[in-house]
């Protein structure tokens, strides 16, 4: 079976040449349909190159990248766009939700730039906000939500356009440690439920131990790459038992 | 994406900055309006001063003394034409000033004109009253006067003027009759209506002068004007040696050249109109600037999802023509109040054209797609990866 992303010998320079900064020197990576895994490493380690390449959002200097067996390495930024329009859904440390628009026509934007008909995309926006309990809420704007709440619609969002890869960077890195836990909780539900396959960016070791195969990155090489052990595997708790009781 | 969504979006990005977009409009509506009141008015005076000329009398050519070095006209100089010039129907000599009349202790500030028996036929002017002038008051310079619509009004008011005795420069004159009323004017030429009209030969002895001021021609109906203007001109060279002593315009020369006065006019109106519109113009680019700057953010989430750079670009530039179009229309319809409010409190004609509404809004638009396009390119060109950054 083929891959669903696939990376031969990709590298990344910034700058000009003769004074370029290597990002990434040669990672070679596949990843499978319907895998749940995590991209780990120390800031400056290239994983957000890395990152913005998995996503579309940048090209390889050298090597080549196929999803879903074709090569995008070379694509236009417009062909880029349409890639990214399809196949992936971002979600962001920092949400990045439009604040003048609802959390519906949120969801809905990855879909206007698909050219579905309003009647379709508030459907499936619509959808896309109940898998992620967020349905009571469409009318909000993001000022009116909270962190977890505008981290859920940005989940929305991702999913809306039915993707092949959601690609999250930090996704937990702004929230508390319980909301957090309801936002894993989402990510591995929807890899399950759903069978997309869900790549996480993040620095937080227990974070990294809610995925199922870890990519350990640093000086923009692939240091180590496997699954998680047997037993090592966490669920998220949607909803973690307070530790001293109380209440509930 | 689709033109529709371009709009629904560009209406929702103008909508959250009310204020803004508003002031940004501001421009465009003043700049637009300008341009419809001052053009409509331009053109009201200059179709104004074309009635007027008009009515002057068709078929008709003015013989006056040049400005500059010009040389007195006699009463003969009229006979002269008359008789030489083939087509002439009349020459009317006149000798206008202005004078005091008195009626019983009235008195009104008006123009005196010494003419012959020919003037209504020759300015094409009737008589409403009475009778004109005759060849026997002129011949015999009789002391009669016919009175203008306006001079009459103001002197007589309701009573009836016929055979009351007036006193001209201290002069006694008896009311022979009254003219019809021409219709206004005296904006650009003098009011056909507010003048007395006496025998040419008695304005002169008034004066102590036995000069004329100008000579009305009536020519033919199928007589060549211009040929009329040239042997006029030919005999007065002649006569005098020098070809630039006396001016002898055509009705039709006339009107070509006050029609390319007051074409300058409009264009110069509608130019400095224009200026404002360009201002306007250069503050839709100011604020669409700021605008992508503050919605870099935006821009990245966009393209993140999937905008391709053309998607960015038409939401941008439909903002910027929204704005210089709504402004456009706004400023038509402002303009056209504009022109009527400077008609009625200034008293001058203004005319709407429409061939003007229509350059005015398409240079709005215009204005528009001009000034939002670089702003809309550099967001379309904005890297996803720096946008998502910036903040």
């Amino acid at each position: 079976m083929k891959p669903l992303l696939e990376l031969t010998g990709v590298s990344k320079f910034y700058g000009e040449a003769g004074l370029a900064v290597p990002a990434l020197r040669g990672v070679d990576l596949r990843v499978g349909a319907g895998e749940l895994l995590s991209i780990m490493g120390p800031s400056g380690s290239g994983k957000s190159t890395l990152m913005n390449i998995i996503g579309c959002l940048d090209r390889p200097t050298t090597g080549t990248y196929l999803i879903e067996g074709r090569d995008v390495s070379t694509l236009s930024g417009d062909e880029l766009a349409a890639i990214r329009n399809r196949k992936v859904g971002f979600v962001f440390q920092t949400f990045n939700l439009l604040n003048r628009s609802t959390a519906q026509e949120n969801v809905e934007l990855p879909l206007i730039y698909r050219g579905l008909s309003l009647g379709q995309r508030r459907r499936q926006a619509r959808e896309a906000l109940e898998v992620v309990g967020m349905g009571h809420r469409l009318t909000h704007r993001p000022a009116q939500l909270s962190g977890g709440e505008q981290q859920r619609v940005a989940i929305a969002r991702a999913i809306a356009g039915d993707p092949s890869l959601i690609l999250a960077d930090e996704p937990t890195g702004n929230l508390d440690t319980r909301t957090g836990e309801e936002i894993m909780a989402i990510f591995q539900r929807v890899n399950a439920e759903l069978g997309v396959t869900v790549v996480q960016v993040t620095h937080d070791p227990h974070r990294g131990r809610q995925t199922r195969r870890i990519v350990l990155i640093r000086d923009g090489r692939i240091v180590e790459d496997g699954p998680l052990p047997d037993g090592e595997f966490l669920a998220a708790a949607p909803e973690p038992a307070p530790a001293g009781g109380g209440a509930q | 994406m689709n033109l529709f969504e371009s709009f629904r979006l560009a209406f929702n990005g103008l909508r959250a900055n009310k204020m803004r977009s508003f002031l940004t409009m501001l421009g465009v509506i003043i700049g637009v309006g300008a341009v419809i009141a001052l053009v409509s008015v331009g053109t009201g005076a200059s179709q104004e001063v074309t009635t007027q000329v008009e009515a002057l009398g068709s078929n008709l050519v003015i013989v006056m003394p040049a400005s500059a070095r010009g040389r007195d006209l006699r009463v003969e100089d009229a006979a002269t034409i008359e008789e030489r010039v083939a087509g002439v129907a009349h020459a009317v000599p006149t000798l206008r000033e202005s004078a005091t009349v008195i009626w019983t202790g009235r008195s009104i500030d008006t123009d005196v004109v010494g003419t012959t028996e020919f003037l209504p036929e020759v300015q094409s002017h009737p008589v409403a009253q009475g009778r004109f002038l005759s060849g026997q008051d002129v011949l015999y310079r009789r002391f009669v006067a016919v009175l203008g619509a306006t001079a009459r009004n103001n002197l007589f008011g309701l009573r009836d003027p016929m055979g009351q005795e007036i006193y001209i420069s201290g002069y006694p004159f008896t009311v022979i009759g009254v003219m019809a009323e021409k219709g206004e004017g005296g904006l650009f030429t003098p009011d056909p209506d507010d003048r007395v009209l006496i025998p040419v030969t008695t304005a002169q002895r008034l004066l102590g002068t036995n000069k004329i001021g100008s000579i009305y021609v009536s020519v033919n109906q199928g007589a060549n004007a211009d040929l009329v203007t040239n042997h006029i001109q030919r005999i007065f060279e002649v006569r005098f040696g020098d070809a630039d002593a006396v001016q002898v315009f055509s009705q039709q020369q006339i009107l070509a050249a006050v029609g390319s006065v007051t074409g300058i006019l409009t264009m110069l109106l509608g130019a400095i109109a224009g200026i404002s519109l360009l201002v306007g113009g250069i503050g839709i680019m100011n604020i669409m600037l700021v605008s992508v700057t503050e919605r870099t953010r935006e821009i990245g989430v966009r393209k993140a999802v999937g905008a391709r750079s053309r998607d960015i670009l038409a939401q941008f530039l439909v903002e910027s023509v929204i704005i210089s179009l709504v402004g456009g229309a706004i400023g038509i319809a402002l303009g056209m109040l504009g022109s009527a409010a400077i008609s009625r409190l200034g008293n001058v004609p203004s005319v709407v054209s429409l061939s003007w509404v229509a350059i005015a809004f398409g240079f709005a638009a215009a204005v528009g797609v001009f000034f939002g396009i670089y702003p809309a390119m550099q967001a379309s060109r904005l890297d996803p990866i720096q946008a998502l950054r910036h903040d």
